[in-house]
């Protein structure tokens, strides 16, 4: 989808392959998702624990990996 | 949103984070409050922090922590900046071992507790997950708000019980056969994924926003125990009234947004195993307006915006919640809620 379509088109059926395309997240926009994130406070101690590493915890006021 | 693309892109942070520590990213709203082991975890850890006992100008406890599986902090922040993040994690591992070196490891409890009745785990295992993607889509040349922001893309969730899931399908499983999709689901799609949230989070639709809006899905083939679907359909969503569209600043009176959209989706269903194979669907049309942080300010006019949705993995990183009260989101009772 390297052009604008005109007002509207963007509904057409044809358009449904290039939309799921052009919005996906390309590779180069996922890299902090390569960070293998748990997402559970209580389970990532347990895991620490167990693995005998630190915590190295993200807090937003909202979910850091979701809409923010 | 601004810290995915910036801390942590960075090559050394996700280095660190992935090798030297046990990574977690979470929603510490409910755990300032929350009334269980898991609330009392954080604020222990949180209180030695950055904004410890803080309550102006918000009693926000967000930021980067480090600490170990007992609750002593190592280090914490609240950064975007690569470079401070990365001198957070490097004092935080030297004070790790400095601590290793004089103690072993303390035995850590995290069994079952007893969970803030508030806040019940609504993680549908055996139902639809669906993770949601939102980016503009190119403008024509000319266009009355020129794209400044291209790079914007933002994600949700969408999640559906296994008997929701099963909404989609029409009543016959054979071609041909079609199904309106029923107010839960399209209200759920409607109010709560179908949003301009591209460039930040935006409040969702209420019942009354949701100007128009009819899905249907029809069996297009059978294939054994796979049922291939069609989704179509069309939502507008529209809101008028006064409110900001700067954060914490003034409402503005006479303001509009919406989201004038169709939808296609491409659906696999596999009786087999009672769960979607294949889940791609697409929504496109025109968003226009602003709310107070979803930073549209200076791009009020209608321009396109895309937004799809696809299976999510089991993964724990898309385990994330939907943005969303999820009481509501499931569109449960008030009598069934706890006070």
């Amino acid at each position: 989808m390297a052009d604008a379509r005109p007002a509207g088109s963007y509904r057409d059926e044809g358009a449904f392959a290039e939309i799921l395309a052009f919005v996906l997240p390309k590779a180069e926009e996922m890299s902090w998702a390569s960070i293998p994130w748990q997402t559970d406070l209580w389970e990532a101690r347990r895991i620490a624990a167990e693995q005998d590493k630190p915590i190295f915890a993200w807090m937003m006021n909202g979910a850091p990996l979701g809409c923010v | 949103m601004a810290a995915r693309a910036a801390a942590f892109a960075d090559p050394e942070v996700i280095k660190l984070a992935s090798s030297q520590f046990l990574p977690l990213a979470e929603n510490c709203s409910p755990l300032q409050t929350q009334k269980d082991a898991k609330g009392e975890f954080f604020r222990l850890v949180a209180e030695q922090g950055h904004y410890a006992g803080r309550t102006v100008p918000s009693a926000t406890r967000q930021g980067q922590y480090a600490f170990t599986a007992d609750g002593t902090l190592l280090s914490s922040i609240n950064t975007r900046d690569a470079d401070k993040m990365l001198g957070m994690m490097r004092q935080a591992l030297e004070r790790w071992h400095e601590l290793r070196a004089e103690t072993a490891a303390s035995r850590v409890e995290a069994g079952a507790y007893e969970r803030d009745p508030r806040y019940p785990d609504f993680y549908p295992a055996d139902g639809l997950v669906l993770k949601q993607s939102l980016r503009d889509l190119p403008r024509p040349e000319g266009h009355a708000s020129p794209q400044v922001r291209p790079e914007a893309i933002n994600f949700d969730y969408a999640w559906f019980t296994k008997d929701e899931a099963r909404d989609f399908l029409p009543e016959r499983l054979e071609a041909g056969a079609t199904r309106e999709l029923p107010r839960r689901i399209v209200r759920r799609l409607a109010r709560w994924h179908l949003l301009d949230s591209v460039r930040g989070e935006t409040p969702p639709w209420r019942d009354e926003h949701v100007k128009s809006a009819h899905l249907s899905t029809e069996v297009t083939a059978v294939d054994g125990d796979k049922i291939h679907l069609l989704l179509t359909g069309a939502v507008r969503n529209e809101q008028e009234g006064s409110w900001a569209i700067r954060p914490f600043r003034e409402k503005i009176e006479g303001m509009s947004r919406g989201y004038d959209c169709r939808l296609r989706g491409e659906l696999t269903y596999d009786t087999a195993t009672e769960r979607f194979a294949r889940f791609d669907l697409a929504a496109a049309g025109d968003r226009w307006g602003g709310t107070e942080h979803n930073n549209r300010q200076e791009d009020l006019p209608s321009s396109p915006m895309g937004i799809v949705f696809q299976l999510a993995s089991d993964a724990p990183a898309d385990r994330t919640p939907p943005h969303a009260n999820l009481w509501d989101y499931f569109d449960i009772p008030p009598d069934q809620r706890p006070k």
